[in-house]
């Protein structure tokens, strides 16, 4: 279906997203958000910690926003280019959720040691204030 | 945009007059009932029907908003903004410790950074994006990002 869609040059809801881990694990969650385009799409992994705040689940999140297919020769793959704004996205996915009402609180916080400045593992520029977003759901 | 104000489409651009309507303008010096007759032709072809949206697959659209949206109650409830999670010493402390990266399984090399994090159980995670327009998707079927 997904390259059927590419085909087509529409857009396919449920198309997968490649496999990130963090520390080993695979995502808890995925999330995306498609265009009628299979090329742009905003999607997010998000993977349970094991820490709790105040009784209450963790999770850590890694947001991007799609632009563009492109093709890897080295490894003989189609896949999507990000926006290299990911504080954008990250700004998108508090505002969707804000909307919803559900949201109890957010903020946003430093961490100096997170890089400023990164590219993907396909060589795509990450360009960040390093802060992370923190959302707190209504109990 | 209609009176309703629904979104019908932008109206073709205007370069030049095709052949009929060069022909008809000459006619229309001629005699100004032709020209009453050709007005009356464009007029019905506008009421026939919007003009097609030829917009290409992704593009985005910005609306600007004439007046204030009035949202349900539910939603106008603004959510607090941040200071006094940055005050909470527990919070900032879960929030700014790595890890900062994720690894992408096939390359084995670092890709996207954490940028978000939530708190809140898997069932306010996932009523929060079904209600925002996000659909679940699948990870590592197909590697495509």
């Amino acid at each position: 279906m997904t390259f059927l869609a590419f085909g087509l040059r529409h857009g396919y809801k449920p198309a997968p997203v490649s496999l990130l881990e963090l520390e080993g694990r695979r995502p808890d969650a995925v999330f995306e958000k498609q265009n009628d385009t299979l090329a742009k799409r905003h999607h997010v992994r998000i993977w349970r910690r094991p820490s709790l705040f105040r009784g209450r689940p963790v999770w850590l999140a890694a947001a991007t926003h799609d632009v563009d297919i492109t093709f890897l020769r080295k490894q003989r793959n189609f896949t999507h280019r990000v926006d290299p704004r990911i504080d954008l996205e990250r700004g998108k996915i508090v505002d969707d959720l804000a909307f919803t009402g559900q949201v109890a609180a957010w903020g946003l916080i430093d961490r100096p040691p997170a890089p400023r400045d990164a590219a993907t593992s396909t060589g795509d520029r990450i360009e960040t204030d390093g802060r992370i977003a923190v959302v707190l759901f209504r109990p | 945009m209609d009176a309703a104000g629904r979104i019908v489409g932008l109206p073709p651009p205007r370069l030049r007059p095709s052949k009929v309507e060069v022909l008809l303008l000459l006619a229309a010096h001629a005699h100004p009932v032709v020209l009453g007759l050709a007005e009356a032709g464009k007029l019905a072809r506008r009421q026939a029907g919007p003009p097609a949206i030829a917009y290409g697959a992704g593009v985005e659209m910005t609306l600007r908003l004439l007046e204030a949206v009035r949202l349900p109650a539910e939603a106008a409830v603004a959510p607090a903004v941040g200071e006094d999670l940055a005050a909470d010493v527990d919070l900032v402390r879960l929030a700014s410790a790595p890890p900062f990266r994720a690894v992408a399984a096939r390359l084995r090399a670092p890709c996207d950074l954490i940028n978000i994090m939530f708190v809140g159980s898997g069932a306010d995670l996932h009523a929060g994006f079904v209600q925002a327009g996000w659909s679940s998707a699948a990870a590592g079927a197909r590697p495509t990002s």
